[in-house]
């Protein structure tokens, strides 16, 4: 989802349950700041669509179930729905019942794994979240939270708050992709403008790093040999240990990162007072071809 | 099956307790059974009709007022707006397939809201303070209600009688207004009831 300015407001999921009837998930922190801009359009420059939006968010709560064993173990909850590969893609979803209590499970995936997310009636939630846990032994299943997450979304390369931060285009976040070229939408134009489309603009990049300390957010990238003043190249935008790699690792933006893949430049952290030697990589350091999370 | 859990479990008495006397304001939960939205258009009152005659509302009503109909009550919450709360899901949901879907979406809202009960002679004063409405009875008359803000959390006030509230509040924030509410109707006594 776009601002009218071309650069990224949001992204999201969203399902369609029915002809007229869809469900969207947006960022926890900018779910106001959509449904207003929703709201604002339905009731100034939209108001033919003849469409309401209504936040849902007290009315269902949302846990993810992610791992290689989590389409086993919810096969083993649910008796009326087929969760196999080829009855449930990726980006699909179902109507099921756990324990009497209906609900809906989309399979969609933020850690790059196998993953699904269970939408409960926010009354059942907690009853849910106890009988997963209570039969999850025999799957290996353990609570993840935030800080988990956080680190196997940047082990995956998916963006979030820190790169949707008011400054990036689609085309930044290497999601160029997504946007139609078949219809038109808020920021389709502008998203167009000569400074947006610049080829040398800051993009998405991943760093890695062969220090025991790990990489700071906010850290300004500066080529590996020159002078360290201004506003360098980029920056540090996300940084976590990664275990599946065994090293420190970060997203970034770069001057022609796309193209910069193997070079050794520096990030800076001038607060800290440290200087970190990193590689240009791939932002999508681990599982690249997907097969973890469409299998 | 697993078992519901109100989000005012962990502030709530398993058992309803005797009220002392001299209780200003009694605070205890109205469990939700089944609340359903329709929102509509131009031709939005036509489409909501056929529901709302199958449960015994006379019609939408104006803004501020509320229809009550057997086990149920209507609240017009916009132009375009009802929510109604039912005793039986299975009867609100029945209605609600009366709604003509081309010009009126329905939306199924029953875990969205704990309904909080205020009872006593002092809850006419503890909502002064935590709202900015004028809940005077000849502002705010039994069989009103109001969508308002109570420490920053959006709230719909139904008032049933003159000492007898109603106030739908968003589960994700029951909690936290429950506590503000308590804390503000310490020096008015305050008496902590059980789920009805």
């Amino acid at each position: 989802m776009l601002r009218e300015d071309g650069i990224v407001l949001d992204d999201g999921v969203t399902a369609r349950l029915g002809e007229h009837d869809y469900f969207m998930s947006t960022t926890t922190a900018n779910a106001a700041k959509v449904l207003a801009f929703g709201e604002q359009l339905l009731q100034t420059s939209w108001r033919e669509l003849k469409v309401h939006v209504t936040s849902q968010t007290d009315n269902w709560a949302a846990i993810a179930v992610a791992g290689p064993n989590a389409r086993a173990f919810l096969s083993r909850l649910t008796t009326d729905c087929d969760l196999s590969a080829g009855a449930l893609p990726n980006n699909h979803w179902t109507h099921a019942t756990v324990e009497d209590v209906a609900l809906r499970i989309h399979r969609m995936s933020f850690s790059g794994e196998l993953a699904y997310e269970i939408y409960i009636p926010s009354g059942y939630a907690h009853g849910i979240w106890q009988h997963l846990i209570d039969t999850g032994v025999e799957f290996g299943l353990a609570p993840y939270g935030t800080e988990a997450m956080g680190t196997l979304r940047i082990e995956k390369g998916h963006v979030a708050g820190p790169e949707l931060d008011g400054r990036t285009t689609l085309g930044d976040l290497g999601l160029a992709a997504m946007a139609s070229t078949k219809k038109p939408f808020i920021g389709s134009v502008t998203m167009k403008r000569e400074g947006l489309t610049d080829p040398a603009r800051p993009c998405l990049v991943g760093l890695t790093s062969e220090a025991d300390e790990g990489l700071k957010s906010g850290a300004i990238l500066f080529p590996a040999q020159g002078e360290t003043k201004g506003h360098g190249q980029g920056w540090v935008s996300s940084t976590t240990y990664s275990p599946a790699l065994r090293k420190n690792i970060a997203l970034g933006f770069l001057v022609n990162g796309s193209t910069r893949h193997g070079e050794t430049i520096r990030a800076v952290n001038f607060l800290g007072g440290r200087t970190d030697s990193v590689t240009v990589v791939s932002p999508h350091f681990y599982d690249p071809e997907g097969a973890r999370q469409s299998g | 099956m697993v078992e519901f859990r109100s989000a005012l479990a962990s502030r709530l008495p398993a058992d309803a307790q005797h009220v002392p006397p001299g209780t200003g304001v009694t605070l205890g939960e109205s469990r939700i059974a089944a609340l359903g939205q329709i929102a509509g258009w131009e031709s939005f009152e036509a489409a909501a009709a056929p529901a709302l005659s199958q449960l015994g509302l006379s019609g939408l009503g104006d803004f501020h007022r509320v229809q009550t109909g057997q086990d149920c009550v209507a609240y017009r919450t916009a132009p375009d707006r009802i929510v109604i709360r039912h005793s039986d899901p299975r009867i609100l949901n029945a209605a609600l397939t009366e709604v003509n879907s081309n010009i009126a979406t329905v939306l199924d809202q029953s875990h969205s809201r704990s309904c909080f009960t205020l009872k006593g002679p002092a809850t006419e004063d503890l909502l002064s303070r935590v709202a900015t409405l004028d809940f005077h009875p000849r502002a705010f008359p039994p069989g009103s209600f109001a969508q308002t803000g109570i420490h920053h959390v959006a709230v719909l006030i139904h008032r049933l009688a003159d000492e007898y509230f109603d106030i739908l509040v968003p589960v994700t924030w029951a909690a936290s207004t429950f506590d503000y509410l308590r804390n503000n109707a310490q020096s008015s006594g305050f008496h902590v009831g059980g789920e009805t």
